[in-house]
């Protein structure tokens, strides 16, 4: 009878999932469901400071970076929530347009991973924006 | 009886962990909170909001404790209450961002949708079968619910990927694309791993067939060693993917426990 019960608790909760979708305390739990569809491909949103990768969060101005075309959806990428994150810290700590140029030059971009027909992955730095930051 | 006692007082731990998880990200909302969550548990919150979360907190562990106490109605009265505050910090958690993007990423709540499979089935049970054991009831009705979270996993993955998912290839980037993040020594081991095909294939094997198998988790015979399993794989996503989800770790383990009576 304890199987039975478990195994209808299981069946209804699956089925209501489904049905209503991520709603409080449902879920699908589809995360990274969709990964195995990229075509082999994969991309790495980075933050670069002086051209090495660096910690967003260790600057607090940001000018000649757009935080609303980081990510155009263009590329396979399965760390969106950090693209998220970095948009809306540099959003949060943009400079005015006609501030001059701040003192660490920086950049925004992507590691694009490709696996290789022999299975070995093969990375590439995707350029997409330049600007300049103040440190914390 | 001490099996019981410990598993409820994981339970416990577990609907802490949940609440915890969407608190510090209300409460440290404007940081990087999604990157650095676990370095901003002991950083002063930037905001008011840090009296309003302090108070709820101790309310939440109140209801906690009141639900752990002892079965029946008022196991029901603080279960609601407890399902009631969880949502409510969910929902401030997911305004913090335009849309639902929190949703959409993946903000999964496992031990309020066994809470919730346990009170609904224990109610029902006291009511239209009074000669069970309503407790015992609603702790197989929670293990059902793990069961079919496991079950869901791996049938998004084979009806948005199709059984390719299970490859090397895909695990391979998926690791790789976390050798950017975390400490150097993971960043390496990350790296290591993903270079050596045999790994990530065993790893695609493990990810995807270890998810179809938790729906063994109805079995009660099998409960413990599932919970161990999902302990390992847990442990796993953790050292490859950087994902600290503890909440699944407790609450596997401690429906075991509480998953073991008859009715």
């Amino acid at each position: 009878m304890e199987l039975a019960l478990a195994s209808v608790a299981a069946v209804v909760f699956a089925a209501l999932s489904l049905l209503v979708g991520d709603r409080f305390p449902f879920s699908k739990h589809s995360m990274y469901a969709s990964t195995a569809a990229r075509d082999n491909t994969g991309a790495v949103p980075l933050f670069l400071a002086h051209g090495k990768p660096a910690p967003i969060d260790q600057y607090e101005r940001f000018l000649g970076l757009d935080p609303d075309t980081l990510y155009n959806k263009d590329l396979p990428c399965s760390l969106e929530w950090q693209i998220h994150e970095a948009g809306r810290w540099m959003r949060d700590k943009a400079a005015a347009s006609d501030d001059p140029p701040g003192p660490v030059p920086v950049a925004w971009g992507f590691v694009i991973i490709r696996v290789q027909d022999d299975g070995s992955l093969k990375e590439t730095w995707l350029q997409k924006q330049t600007g300049t930051a103040w440190p914390r | 009886m001490a099996t019981m006692t410990v598993g409820i007082v994981l339970f416990g731990i577990s609907l802490m962990l949940s609440w915890l998880n969407s608190a510090t990200h209300v409460l440290h909302a404007e940081k990087l909170v999604y990157t650095r969550w676990i370095t901003l548990l002991g950083e002063r919150p930037s905001n008011r909001r840090g009296t309003v979360i302090g108070v709820l907190t101790l309310v939440f562990i109140a209801l906690t404790v009141g639900f752990c106490w002892q079965p029946g109605w008022t196991r029901q009265l603080f279960g609601w209450s407890i399902l009631g505050m969880l949502l409510m910090i969910r929902s401030w958690e997911v305004r913090q961002w335009n849309r639902e993007i929190v949703v959409g990423l993946g903000k999964y709540v496992p031990t309020a949708a066994a809470t919730l499979g346990y009170l609904v089935t224990a109610g029902l049970v006291a009511v239209l079968a009074p000669s069970w054991n309503a407790d015992t009831a609603g702790w197989q009705a929670g293990c059902g619910v793990m069961a079919g979270s496991w079950g869901l996993a791996a049938f998004a993955k084979i009806r948005e990927s199709g059984f390719v998912w299970a490859s090397a290839g895909n695990v391979a980037l998926l690791v790789r694309e976390r050798s950017y993040m975390g400490p150097a020594s993971l960043r390496r081991l990350r790296r290591w791993v993903s270079n050596h095909v045999l790994l990530c294939l065993l790893a695609s094997y493990v990810g995807f067939w270890g998810e179809a198998a938790g729906l063994l988790f109805v079995v009660p015979e099998l409960r413990w060693p599932a919970a161990v399993a999902s302990t390992l794989f847990q442990l796993g996503i953790m050292l490859l993917l950087g994902y600290f989800e503890l909440e699944w770790i407790v609450v596997m383990v401690a429906l075991a426990a509480l998953g073991g009576g008859s009715l």
